[in-house]
Parts: C-alpha cells; sequence; structure tokens
C-alpha cells in the first residue's frame, strides 16, 4: 500500500488511529499493540501477499536468535550466537538482491526487506553488548513490521521504538495528530508534486541519453537529484507524520542536504539514519580492527564501509561506483580536512552540489556505459544551450503543468525550512491548519489525476 | 566522580585529539559547534577516553553520544560499576 493513495489516506490511517487510540483509551495495552501488528501486516501485504512468507521467517528466526545470544555469558559463545545470527540475515538479504544478476531471474523484490534487515542487525548486535534486553514476540513482530517504517524506513532502532509501544497514545492525542497531519501533508506535496514533476523530467532524459547539449544534461541530473530528495524526503516525513500521529516519535532522515558545503557533511544531511547505521556498525568496526587509526586506515575503512552501502543499493556495477566515488571523496575530504586548507564556502558548496549530482547520475543511469555518457556531456561541449531534446521528449503540456513546481521545488530544495525545522515551530492556529487543508488538498488533486507512483526506494 | 571533575579531565583529551591546545569544551559542545570533530575525531576521542578512565562504550552506544553532556551522563554511569 502507498501512502499517497486514496485507500491509505481515506480509510486505512483513520482506522488504524481510532481502533489504537480506542484500545489505549480502554487501558488494553495489549490490544493496542495487536491491533497495530495485524495492520502493519496488512499494510505489507497489501500489494503482495507473498512478502509476508518473507517477513515472517526473518522476524521469527531473529526473536529466537535473540534470546540465544542473552542467555550465554561466556564472551566467545555470545560472539559465536551474534555471527550465527548475522550471517542468515546477510544472505537472505544477498539472496534476494542479487539472485536476479547472477542467475538471470527476474524475481520481484520484497518490499522494505533491505531495511528490516538493517534494523534486526542493529537489534542483534544491541542484545550482543547488552544495551537491550531481548524483544517479546509481540514487541519484536511489531518494531520489525511497523507499517509507518517498513517500507523504506527511517531507520529506527528497536530499543528507540519498543519502550515508546508500552507509552504511546497517552499524551496529548490532538496535538499529535495535528503535527502528524501537518508533517504527512508536507511529505505528500513534496511526493506527489514535486517528485513526480521532477521525475518526468529526469526520466525523459535518462531514457534516450545520448546527444544532449551541456544545459540538458545538467538539467536531467539536476532533475534527477531534485526528483530523489523530494520523493525519499517527502516518504521520510509522511512516515514520521504517520508515526507521530498515533503518538510515536521516529528518526529524521534528512536536514536540507543541499546546504552541505563538504562530503562529509551532505551524510551528516541525507538519510541520515542509514549514515548513522553505516558510520556506527561498519565504519567504526572496521576502522578498530587495524592496529592503528590514522588517516590511511581510516580512508580503507570510509572507501569499504560506503562500497558497501553501495551495493546495498542494488546489484548494478552503477551502485558499486556510487559508493566507491562517495567513499574516496568523504577520505579526500579527510585529508584536506587535516591540512587545515580553507575553501571559500560559496565554491565549497558548489563543489560538493556537483559532486553529489554527478554520482547520482551512476545511481540513476541504466548501466555505468549511459552514465559515464551523461557525465561526459555535463563537461561543457559544443552543444551547449540547446533544449531541442528535452522539449521533443517531454510534451509541450506536459512541461507548461510542471514548470511552476519545479520552479517552487528547486527554490525550496536550496532556501526552503525543512521538515524538521517547520514541525518544530509548528502551531495548531487557524491559520496553520488552513494551510495543512489547502496543501493535503492541492496533493489530492494531482494524484487524482496521475496514477499513484511507487517510491524510488521501494526498489532498495 | 562529578560532571564537572569529568568535564575537567576531558578537556585535556580533546585538545590533544582534536589538535587544538586552546579549546574549551562544555556541555553543549558536539559535532555540530567543535570544528574539526567529525566521525573520525569522534573514534579517536572514544578511544583516548576509553583508555584514560578504563571503561568501554558499545557500539550500540556511539550515536547517543550527540555533546559532551551526553558523553558524561554514560561516562559516570560506566565509572560508578
Amino acid at each position: 500500500m502507498l501512502f499517497n493513495s486514496f485507500q491509505f489516506i481515506f480509510w486505512f490511517w483513520p482506522v488504524v488511529c481510532i481502533g489504537f487510540y480506542l484500545l489505549c483509551s480502554a487501558n488494553n495495552r495489549q490490544g493496542a499493540k495487536v491491533w497495530l501488528l495485524m495492520l502493519s501486516l496488512v499494510f505489507y501485504g497489501w500489494t503482495r501477499l507473498s512478502n509476508l512468507l518473507v517477513l515472517i521467517p526473518s522476524i521469527l528466526f531473529n526473536y529466537f536468535l535473540s534470546r540465544k545470544i542473552v542467555v550465554h555469558k561466556d564472551a566467545k559463545q555470545r560472539k559465536l550466537y551474534l555471527w550465527l545470527a548475522l550471517a542468515p540475515n546477510i544472505l537472505y538479504l544477498c539472496t534476494f538482491k542479487y539472485a536476479n544478476a547472477v542467475f538471470g531471474t527476474h524475481w520481484e523484490f520484497p518490499l522494505g526487506l533491505s531495511f528490516f534487515t538493517v534494523t534486526q542487525v542493529m537489534y542483534l548486535v544491541d542484545c550482543f553488548e547488552g544495551l537491550t534486553p531481548p524483544n517479546s514476540l509481540l514487541d519484536h513482530s511489531l518494531f520489525v513490521s511497523f507499517f509507518p517504517y517498513i517500507a523504506a524506513g527511517p531507520l529506527t532502532r528497536s530499543r528507540i521504538i519498543v519502550r515508546q509501544f508500552d507509552s504511546a497514545g497517552n499524551r496529548d492525542r490532538a496535538a499529535d495528530i495535528a503535527r502528524g497531519l501537518f508533517v504527512f501533508a508536507i511529505g505528500l506535496v513534496k511526493k506527489v508534486i514535486f517528485a513526480d514533476s521532477f521525475r518526468r523530467l529526469a526520466d525523459a532524459g535518462f531514457l534516450q541519453p545520448t546527444n544532449l547539449s551541456t544545459l540538458e544534461a545538467w538539467i536531467i541530473s539536476v532533475a534527477f537529484t531534485l526528483e530523489i530528495y523530494f520523493d525519499f524526503s517527502g516518504y521520510s516525513d509522511m512516515a514520521i507524520g504517520i508515526a507521530l500521529s498515533l503518538g510515536f516519535e521516529i528518526p529524521e532522515n534528512f536536514n536540507s542536504p543541499f546546504r552541505a558545503q563538504s562530503v562529509i557533511e551532505f551524510w551528516q544531511r541525507w538519510h541520515m539514519t542509514l549514515s548513522n547505521f553505516i558510520t556506527t556498525y561498519l565504519y567504526t568496526p572496521i576502522v578498530r580492527s587495524f592496529k592503528k587509526v590514522t588517516l590511511a586506515t581510516a580512508s580503507v575503512a570510509t572507501i569499504t564501509a560506503m562500497l558497501i552501502a553501495g551495493i546495498w543499493h542494488g546489484a548494478g556495477w552503477n551502485f558499486a561506483i556510487w559508493g566507491l566515488l562517495h567513499g574516496v571523496a568523504l577520505s579526500v575530504n579527510h585529508y584536506w580536512k587535516k591540512s587545515k586548507r580553507r575553501m571559500p564556502s560559496l565554491l565549497a558548496w558548489a563543489a560538493t552540489f556537483v559532486f553529489v549530482n554527478i554520482t547520482l547520475v551512476f545511481f540513476r543511469a541504466p548501466d555505468v556505459v549511459s552514465a559515464v555518457s551523461i557525465v561526459k556531456e555535463m563537461i561543457p561541449n559544443p552543444n551547449l544551450l540547446s533544449i531541442t531534446a528535452i522539449r521533443a521528449k517531454v510534451r509541450g503540456v506536459e512541461l507548461e503543468v510542471m514548470l511552476l513546481p519545479l520552479l517552487i521545488g528547486t527554490i525550496l530544495a536550496f532556501w526552503g525550512k525543512n521538515s524538521g525545522e517547520l514541525r518544530r515551530t509548528f502551531a495548531p492556529t487557524t491559520r496553520s491548519s488552513l494551510a495543512v487543508a489547502s496543501l493535503i488538498l492541492v496533493a489530492l488533486l494531482f494524484m487524482n489525476s496521475n496514477i499513484a507512483q511507487e517510491f524510488v526506494y521501494f526498489a532498495f | 566522580m562529578t560532571s564537572d571533575n569529568l568535564l575537567e579531565r576531558l578537556q585535556p583529551i580533546f585538545r590533544d585529539v582534536l589538535d587544538q591546545p586552546s579549546l574549551t569544551i562544555t556541555t553543549e559542545s558536539s559535532g555540530h559547534n567543535v570544528e574539526g570533530w567529525d566521525s573520525l575525531a569522534h573514534i579517536n576521542l572514544v578511544s583516548a577516553i576509553e583508555q584514560e578512565f578504563k571503561i568501554r562504550f558499545a557500539l550500540g552506544e556511539l550515536q547517543d553520544l550527540k555533546n559532551v553532556g551526553d558523553m558524561i551522563e554514560l561516562m559516570r554511569a560506566k565509572i560508578g560499576k
């Protein structure tokens, strides 16, 4: 089920909220959790029932193994069970992710597998380190399958959310629902209006990436960058808003990434929950495994970690290259910082943005060859400013309708307040309620005229 | 071991790891407002603190060490044991 669909907005979401709050009011905490779990499973299995056959074994396996880990006090045995638990999770993910590439099959990738594998890996390590007692079956099932974040995050740690299962729904419900609706509305607009507009532009260009002028190559590259930003941050906002409407706080995923003035800073602002996971559970153990922590060993750790992050997204060489480029750039960034050289902030910002754009071309292009050809076209060439190719691919009327969202979207992406900032200063007043209502109305109108588009990140 | 006490003992560690002899940290100091405190420096800071105070931070705790105040709180819990 998609957040940006009429069935979600008009029946699923209200039904979940009403049922949850009724059960909380009746002091039936257990019932409230079971309610959320049942509906999360409905949500997850909605588009393809067989997805449940992938999810449920994962939940059960990790539930049982986490208990095995904590039972052992001997460090060696504990570690053994940790790896006995981690290995199948990783294998499970790799099988679904790379089977098609390796065996030439065409299996559809199970929704959210990459995400609920990562959240359970974090849970298993937390159990191993004694930071959390193992979850009850109900808590664990709900933690893994909670519908606001199961599809594509934000990656939420078990110990952050499980304690909320027993306490949420008891504070100011009206305020939670108001703020949740507000954040959801922002996300919906980002996705349905902005992301979809940029997508059309980007798709037009990426479909046939040859013979583009310099301007056009840049337009489609920036269009995809903004598409994926609005798509993914919009989805994250919707997830956060829905969770909030039920009284739950889940982590933020984006913090105005295009304000970043370095690649290091970019990763502190883009897909923050994944970036935290990579730093804590990949980078740190790798760097600590060296005898000495130096810039060189840190670079090895960074590049390795980002390479893994790249292939986590998919089986193509283009993803590996994307990861490698970021790993190298981060390492170079660290050396630069150590040298205490300075760069004017405008130049730093531009360099960061250009770099991010180029790497995202690899992310989006169907293969490495077309990615390279687009990047080549981005270098100023004799065919500098023509826009005939794009005009030909995007039919006349479509372009006119898209122009305003494209313009507003671009301004907001670079200069607007982000959803986190807006959320913190939100107050339920007549003005803000009219604003939220208008946002949702406009978004619904857009939704009505397009077939609901899936989120880019559902593919990962 | 009081918080002020710990803050005092952290000053030379931060100055050394971040290579800023004139740095003074407060409980509000974090990666956002201290120059040079990035992921690499963070690892070195954590190692130095672990060695100095004979404690161990779990991987899962590293994300929660967002600022010096959080660090001190976690350190007090560990040193107490």
